[in-house]
């Protein structure tokens, strides 16, 4: 399980999360549970990992076509995986181009990635707000210079209604996904720079048109989350969950009460927090873990201590620490964003120094042949570090059903193409995106992808969407390509 | 409305408007008026009714260069900004209009959570486990819009109200402190104990609905046959999850505007000056209806602004003001071989000049234009030999005179070292910075699509000469030409914060620059006398400050307040505390806005 290139730098573990203990006796009860799993109709699990500011492009572009295809030089780590992964041409991300806004993509490459739905950056918190206006959190001076009335028709005209939320997040609300107490699980590692553009710049999952689904930031969050929904077997006291509901059931009354004398905005915010308890008191009295779990390896000595003040190793502890999720059936759904931006002085596995100043400086690289070498280093390294992922997901056994890399679907890309003049009004340009897994067995991986026309990434989206069941016909500007994934 | 507060020798009703001069209303945007009834009117409808209301300086030249009907205007950047100004102060506004501004009622902040808990108990810990990250649209994490709950934290704060309890009753000190009646007396001692901390934790007297409802968990676990102990942890739990203690609360009455509560007010003032609940002495003031007079509540702000709890003014206002956690930004730290005398302890010593500072003007209620004008600092020994300031100090730090050449905080080494890159200052950076925290102007955005920002490599040209080659690109120039000269006049100190008369390519430094309004400097010392000259800084921290306290962005109706405030309360004669008096004794902080209105 240890491989080198998954090396965490210093002690960031008390101990590793490699040190899984699981009961015998329910090992045992394991072709039953998969027999059931079966009839529950589970879905594969879905998972996005954002990176920003583009790649070098020259060297990220695969050559050939089906199966017969070779890897960019940039993607060498990804060689043992080739078979595990497919990589497609020309995706273009409509809604990600500036639309005569001006300035503003790498912001709008982070709100448009998962949304698919034109981001108008900076008109304040909560929203980017997807479609229409919003006068209660409007920033006027923050608008963009050709934000014009004329515009947000130009929208409604193009794109119609407000959007219902991010690809994952729509995910994470079907059906399938009421028994899970974690619907999804968002994780932003780095970012939080000079930047000004508040809202959509910060989230890339969106519960609707302007409200950003929650996420960690801090891995002792991410990792007592997840490590709250860990099946450990023991018989909860009745007791214990009496008192704990009867503590929940005060807040109807309160909220009852408050709600006679504040304003309707006011109400629907103690409402949700109400209908937040509510779900909560209703996961208390179901004291039965998911059929699919089983007692799994997570322990409270492997949460994190610190993973210090490198990124990649923030990367790396979160991936485990999905790995860990899907092991113990904990969630089906998780999108991490790596904000790299600010950052320099990163090294790689090997202690090799891959920049020494800050990433955005390299991605503006101007075809400066040192910056240009910079970006290439990095992004190397991005697929190094997906490597390792897909590493990890294959080594793990998915209830005797396959590996956890079979049984997901996995988006790994950004949002721009280049990072040095980003050009998404171009029309010769194509985002970086790399399929990996198998989707249970609704994808077959191991290919290029090239129609030689433009694939929308919002039919990616809508694939990865309909695989986990939904039957939505219609997401973001999808025209309903079928794609042979 | 009657006549409350007594501020700079003239009375001013509660609700504002009626007594703004125009000496309120910057100049700026009365010659912007005048430029826009000129030039904009017969197209854009008068001011008072313009769709274009708010428009920022890079819209309009937006509009010029690319409105085929705006081809031909022509206007300098001054005036542009003028004209910006007026849009975003209608001088009309001033006078008609009784818009203090609505705040939601929403969650407490997650550092406000924490201190709320701590104080409530009298403890200390960190109960912020499993919260997902705080949201905010402003610079501050007490902004209001933003503070909704989630189904995970929701969950957090459940379970951390197990933690929080626990740990309570393992503090025996903190137990004997809860336990003021007689266990044996069972229902009517937890009825005494919940009424005591639910007073604390809603912020007001509970009444009987409230005392039944939170002891309904105490009489659950006793009926299953729990002792009084676990009973009692389960309404304290009740408690902690209660939305009156989660949540700030406004009332909505169908008056449009009113004037706060009693108890409202004592929340907003407990939370703006201490990020925490209010103290038993501020409860009693309200439920002895006193807050509201006027020298009560100057006696509560002099005594909250005394308490050790105030060091959240510190701590969280100039913290997220000056955005001081950009210094610890992961990697970016300064190359160790190049840089080898910046040490982790260097940046310490750095953090706690600046916040040491900020303290120090609080405590000894100094003027606000200090913090740019200062001619002293506090320093250790360790600090003043990096700036080479050569005098004898110690480990503690002291307050000490600085050369000419320095200005208040703007030359502290954590606001050089964590607005320059890596290795080397950065002049856009600097810039951009000294625009958002300093002079309130929207730094641009990012370049647009396909404009190629890399500083030309030009042989024989300084950095200055080469940054002027690139800006002066028709794409560049809207931007680069307010942000760049802010970011060169702080060139004669290094990324590290030290002086420096020459650039690394071997020409002498050149820290000339020109604000938008004409006005020229030489260097960060003059800087900071142009902007103060004119009341832009002024305006600019009275706004910062308002956004705090309020808990809400700073919009185009607060344009007047704000002005006021920072003209009237920001001088070389006042103090600290008229600041801070001002703050609270202005609309946007002591009424309340329906949520129809906009």
């Amino acid at each position: 399980m240890s491989l080198p290139k998954w090396a965490i730098h210093r002690r960031a573990f008390l101990r590793g999360l490699g040190g899984t203990i699981s009961l015998p006796f329910l090992e045992a009860m394991m072709p039953f549970q998969k027999l059931y799993a079966q009839s529950l109709n589970l879905p594969p699990r879905m998972i996005y990992l954002w990176f920003d500011l583009g790649v070098y492009r020259t060297d990220w572009v695969p050559t050939g076509n089906g199966r017969n295809w070779t890897l960019p030089s940039n993607l060498s780590p990804l060689q043992n995986h080739k078979n595990e992964i497919i990589m497609l041409r020309r995706v273009r991300n409509y809604y990600g181009d500036s639309h005569n806004e001006g300035g503003g993509d790498h912001a709008r490459s982070i709100g448009t990635f998962l949304t698919c739905a034109h981001a108008r950056y900076g008109d304040g918190h909560p929203g980017p707000d997807f479609g229409l206006p919003n006068p209660t959190t409007a920033r006027l001076q923050h608008q963009g210079p050709g934000t014009t009335e004329g515009f947000a028709a130009f929208q409604q005209q193009a794109y119609g209604n407000k959007i219902a939320g991010s690809v994952d997040q729509l995910a994470a609300r079907l059906p399938w996904n009421n028994s899970y107490s974690l619907k999804s699980v968002q994780m932003r590692v780095g970012g939080g720079g000079d930047s000004h553009h508040n809202s959509i710049n910060q989230h890339l999952s969106w519960t609707n048109y302007n409200t950003p689904a929650p996420r960690f930031q801090d891995l002792h969050s991410l990792f007592d989350t997840i490590y709250q929904r860990r099946p450990t077997g023991d018989v909860v006291d009745p007791r214990i969950s009496a008192v704990d509901t009867s503590i929940l059931d005060t807040v109807g009354p309160t909220v009852a009460k408050i709600n006679r004398m504040v304003g309707s905005a006011d109400k629907m915010r103690l409402d949700k927090y109400l209908s937040e308890t509510r779900d909560l008191e209703r996961k208390i009295s179901s004291v039965n873990p998911m059929p699919t779990q089983k007692v799994c390896g997570l322990t409270t000595t492997s949460r994190p201590q610190s993973a210090g003040p490198r990124f990649d190793d923030h990367i790396k502890m979160t991936l485990q620490l999905f790995v860990k999720a899907f092991q113990c059936d904990i969630t089906r759904v998780a999108t991490h964003g790596w904000h790299y931006g600010n950052f320099s002085f990163l090294t790689d596995s090997a202690g090799r120094t891959l920049n020494l100043e800050p990433h955005n400086s390299y991605s503006h690289h101007g075809d400066n042949a040192e910056s240009r070498d910079g970006l290439r280093r990095i992004s190397q390294y991005w697929a190094e570090i997906f490597a390792g992922f897909l590493q990890e997901m294959k080594q793990a056994d998915d209830n005797a059903s396959g590996s956890l890399l079979d049984n997901s679907q996995i988006l790994f890309g950004c949002g721009m193409q280049d990072g040095n003049g980003h050009n998404s009004d171009y029309g010769d340009t194509e985002l970086p995106i790399i399929l990996a897994g198998r989707a249970s067995g609704k994808w077959s991986p191991g290919k290029l992808v090239d129609t030689g026309n433009m694939i929308r990434l919002a039919d990616i989206h809508l694939n990865m969407l309909q695989n986990m069941g939904s039957t939505d016909q219609k997401f973001g500007d999808s025209a309903g390509t079928q794609l042979n994934l | 409305m009657v006549l409350l507060f007594q501020n700079c020798g003239e009375f001013e009703s509660a609700d504002g408007f009626a007594n703004i001069s125009s000496t309120d209303i910057p100049d700026s945007a009365l010659i912007g008026k005048a430029i826009y009834a000129e030039r904009c009117a017969s197209c854009h409808q008068p001011i008072e009714s313009s769709r274009k209301l708010g428009r920022s300086p890079e819209q309009i030249i937006w509009g010029i260069e690319n409105v085929p009907q705006m081809a031909g205007i022509k206007l300098t950047t001054f005036e542009i900004r003028a004209v910006s100004e007026a849009l975003k102060i209608d001088p009309a506004i001033c006078e008609v209009q009784d818009k203090p501004g609505h705040i939601p009622s929403n969650r407490m902040s997650h550092q406000e959570y924490n201190r709320a808990v701590n104080d409530l108990f009298q403890i200390t810990g960190n109960w912020t486990s499993g919260f997902t990250a705080d949201n905010s649209a402003s610079f501050f994490d007490n902004e209001s819009f933003s503070k909704q709950t989630n189904s995970l934290l929701t969950e957090a704060y459940f379970n951390n109200s197990k933690r929080i309890v626990d740990s309570l009753f393992a503090n025996q000190t903190a137990l004997n402190r809860l336990m003021v009646c007689n266990p044996n007396q069972g229902r009517a001692c937890a009825s005494i104990i919940v009424n005591q901390v639910g007073r604390l934790a809603f912020r007001r007297p509970l009444d009987s609905e409230d005392i039944n409802g939170l002891l309904g968990p105490f009489e659950r676990a006793q009926a299953l046959g729990l002792n009084f102990n676990d009973s009692l942890k389960a309404s304290l739990r009740a408690i902690l999850i209660n939305p009156n203690f989660l949540f700030k609360i406004f009332k909505q009455t169908n008056q449009k505007v009113r004037d706060l509560d009693q108890f409202e007010l004592a929340t907003r003032l407990s939370f703006f000056i201490w990020g925490s609940i209010p103290d038993d002495g501020l409860l009693k003031r309200a439920e002895q209806n006193q807050l509201l007079a006027p020298e009560v509540l100057d006696q509560e702000i002099k005594r909250l602004l005394a308490s050790p709890k105030s060091k959240y003014l510190v701590n969280s206002f100039a913290w997220q003001w000056l955005g001081l956690e950009k210094i610890y930004n992961a990697a970016k730290q300064p190359d160790p071989t190049l840089f080898p005398t910046y040490t982790s302890q260097l940046r310490e010593d750095m953090v706690s000049e600046t916040l040491t500072f900020f303290d120090r003007l609080i405590v000894e209620n100094k003027s606000p234009l200090d913090l740019l004008l200062g001619d002293y600092s506090y320093l250790n020994q360790r600090l003043s030999d990096h700036y080479q300031f050569n005098q004898a100090l110690g480990s503690d730090f002291r307050k000490v005179d600085i050369p000419s050449n320095r200005s208040g905080i703007l030359t502290h080494g954590s606001i050089l070292r964590m607005t320059s890159n890596p290795n080397e200052t950065s002049i856009v950076n600097r810039g951009a910075w000294t625009m958002e925290r300093i002079i309130c102007e929207e730094p641009p955005h990012d370049a647009p699509d396909g404009v190629d920002t890399t500083i030309p490599e030009l042989p024989g040209l300084s950095l200055r000469e080469r940054l002027e080659v690139h800006r002066n690109k028709p794409a560049c120039i809207s931007c680069h030409s307010v942000m760049d000269p802010l970011g060169f006049a702080y060139e004669n100190f290094g990324p590290i914060g030290q002086f420096r008369t020459q650039w690394k390519d071997g020409f002498a430094v050149d820290a000339t620059g020109q604000l938008p309004d004409g006005s020229r400097f030489n260097g960060v010392h003059e800087l900071a006398l142009r902007i103060t000259e004119n009341g832009v800084f002024q305006r600019c921290f009275s706004k910062h400050l308002l956004s705090f306290a309020t808990t809400r962005q700073i919009g185009l109706n607060d344009g007047c307040t704000v002005n006021r405030i920072g003209k009237r309360n920001i001088t070389s004669e006042s103090q600290f505390s008229d600041l801070i008096n001002a703050v609270i004794k202005s609309d946007p902080f002591l009424r309340y806005q329906n949520e129809e209105i906009q």
